[in-house]
């Protein structure tokens, strides 16, 4: 069942284009990310859902109901926002009562029920605490457990885990997509870090110049990118001249191939390659190892290939030495147009 | 260490020195004179004429009222001018362009501005001519002499220092807070009392003060805009001072003024802490 329908949202900022005719469809408890580089649109897009900002044109329509020219405070969704933005003023209780206050709970039902929410992000015992007394990690918390305090039916999250160290993000990724499960609230996250979105996403939508480029699950946007764009932006990419079919390299740039590194196969002979595999000879720029995956940066005519491996490179492969890059070109993918 | 902190007592000496010399010696020679007699025997009796006197706690009365009624009224047409200035102006000249229309009377004399305002709220002045050509009034009200008049013109001295002290609080106010607090389902009335009003009070306290202290403590606008038929504490002060020259009856005045003020900016402060720590519970 569609959540949130997005049809045809327009925004432009002066003579800057945010969003571009961008049109999306949630189901019902899924888990969506916004992904792209800054000023692609995400937040904005955000932003307009939220009810923060009114769009140009197009409609946004959550559960069957139309929202585009409803105030905030009357949609049926609740906003985990970027810098957390609690209430400084308030307790960590009063902060996370403030929404069931609102919905006309009383006093006691509404502190009932932000305790509630307040153990399932396992501060219970912060309550009474000042959130301006808190860590950043606390922090986020409490602003989760303010927005699903009120069991919103869809969720937006304006990147609130870019301000956590790397470890506490990832052991929060974990924690946010289990609560998600957990609640079946629809999630709708916005992003500009391409693991966190693989890792925690039922789809991913990448944006780019205030358009929609790809919406996929993770695996499909990794696999299958529809454009150069999403192939450079999600994880690394060699893009390789392909003929149309590709079975074989073309000699003036045809088609696209995206080619991921982990796919490509340093030999130090030709006739060490399988049988259907596809080469190219190339110069060892540069390699590295790296906690158990070894990098070989090489160059091909004018052209720069990454290979990625595990395990440790053999002892012949150093800067300046000639190889043959070879690849299954079952691995490869060409882009459309 | 040992060093750096003589270098800080040294760079303390002159500030301190300033201070002593300008602020606090004055002060005390104030409060020597209203507490001797003209001959320089220790004496009450200052405090007595003031205090025992029914005329005396009449123009307290006066002074006080219209202090109070300045901050109020700066409080509250300042902070929908801050908002105005803050949050609805997106043009940054025409921003900078109302500030300086708003301190612009403060470059120029007090006298110059009362006096000012004595041509606008005379009889056969403007603001008179202007309701009496509309139709809204049929005879020239009276502002010259009576307390409204000197509203007025410590209104208009005033009020820069709610506007400015309230914009500054706004501006530091996080537009994500009321975006947060709309989310959850309050409105933007709701929105204003529970998040930017309380967020902003630190404003309208400093404001309110800076208004109540020099409102209480006027002399050049009240005088001149009384025409002689209301007096005010600092004014009677003054007379002691200029006309009479008895420092001892003029100093226990402008004590008795100071005493009175300090307390009520005590009473204030401490109810607005009292009512932040009663929120707490809400």
């Amino acid at each position: 069942m569609t959540l949130l329908a997005i049809h045809d949202v327009s925004k432009s900022f002066s003579s800057h284009r945010a969003l571009d005719r961008v049109s999306l469809d949630v189901m019902q408890g899924e888990f969506i990310s916004l992904l792209g580089p800054s000023g692609c649109g995400k937040t904005t897009l955000l932003r307009v859902i939220g009810g923060f900002m009114s769009a140009d044109g197009g409609r946004i329509i959550i559960d069957g109901q139309d929202v585009s020219s409803l105030p905030p405070e009357r949609r049926p969704l609740n906003t985990v926002f970027q810098n957390y933005a609690l209430f400084p003023h308030m307790t960590v209780l009063e902060n996370v009562s403030y929404g069931p206050r609102r919905a006309g709970a009383s006093r006691k039902e509404a502190e009932v029920r932000a305790q509630e929410a307040l153990e399932m992000v396992g501060l219970a015992a912060m309550a009474p605490r000042s959130p301006r007394a808190m860590s950043g990690g606390q922090q986020q918390r409490v602003a989760l457990a303010r927005a699903i305090v009120n069991k919103p039916k869809l969720l937006l999250l304006d990147e609130p885990l870019s301000a956590l160290d790397l470890q506490l993000r990832k052991r929060m990724q974990i924690e946010l997509k289990q609560l998600q499960v957990q609640l079946g609230i629809t999630f709708i996250f916005v992003t500009h870090d391409q693991d966190e979105a693989m890792a925690m996403s039922d789809r991913i939508a990448v944006m780019s110049a205030g358009r929609i480029e790809q919406i996929d699950e993770p695996e499909t946007i990794y696999r299958r990118p529809r454009t150069r764009f999403v192939a450079d932006f999600i994880g690394e990419a060699n893009i390789l001249p392909m003929q149309k079919d590709g079975r074989s390299l073309a000699r003036d740039a045809a088609f696209d191939g995206v080619l991921r590194p982990e796919n490509l196969r340093v030999f130090t002979r030709a006739d060490g390659l399988p049988d259907g595999w596809l080469s190219l000879p190339a110069t060892v720029s540069a390699s590295t190892y790296v906690g158990g995956t070894s990098n070989i940066y090489m160059v091909s005519g004018d052209r720069s290939l990454h290979a990625r491996s595990y395990g440790v490179l053999p002892g012949d492969i150093r800067e300046g030495v000639e190889i043959i890059a070879g690849f299954d070109p079952a691995d490869i993918h060409i882009l459309e147009g | 260490m040992f060093t750096s902190r003589l270098t800080l007592l040294w760079l303390l000496a002159l500030p301190l020195c300033v201070f002593t010399a300008f602020f606090l010696i004055p002060l005390g020679v104030v409060f020597v004179a209203s507490l001797t007699t003209q001959d320089g025997q220790f004496t009450l009796s200052q405090y007595g004429r003031v205090l025992l006197d029914g005329y005396h706690w009449q123009v307290i009365a006066v002074t006080f009222r219209l202090a109070i009624l300045s901050t109020i009224i700066c409080v509250v047409l300042g902070y929908p001018l801050a908002w105005y200035l803050v949050r609805i102006v997106k043009w940054r000249s025409w921003r900078r362009a109302c500030v300086i229309m708003l301190i612009l009377p403060l470059f120029t004399s007090n006298i110059v501005r009362s006096f000012g305002w004595m041509v606008l709220l005379g009889r056969t002045g403007l603001v008179n001519d202007a309701l009496l050509g509309v139709g809204l009034i049929e005879r020239p009200i009276r502002f010259l002499g009576t307390e409204t008049g000197i509203l007025i013109g410590l209104v208009y001295i005033l009020l820069p220092f709610t506007v400015l002290t309230i914009g500054n609080a706004l501006a530091r106010v996080e537009p994500s807070l009321e975006h947060a607090s709309r989310d959850l389902g309050a409105g933007p009335l709701r929105t204003f009392c529970s998040i930017t009003f309380p967020l902003t009070m630190h404003g309208v306290m400093a404001g309110g003060t800076i208004v109540f202290s020099m409102a209480i403590s006027a002399y050049v606008t009240p005088a001149l805009l009384s025409g002689g038929k209301v007096t005010v504490l600092a004014m009677l002060a003054f007379q002691q001072y200029s006309t009479v020259f008895d420092f001892n009856y003029g100093g226990a005045l402008s004590i008795t003024l100071l005493t009175f003020t300090m307390a009520l900016i005590g009473i204030s402060s401490w109810m607005t802490r009292i009512g932040v720590h009663e929120k707490k519970g809400n």
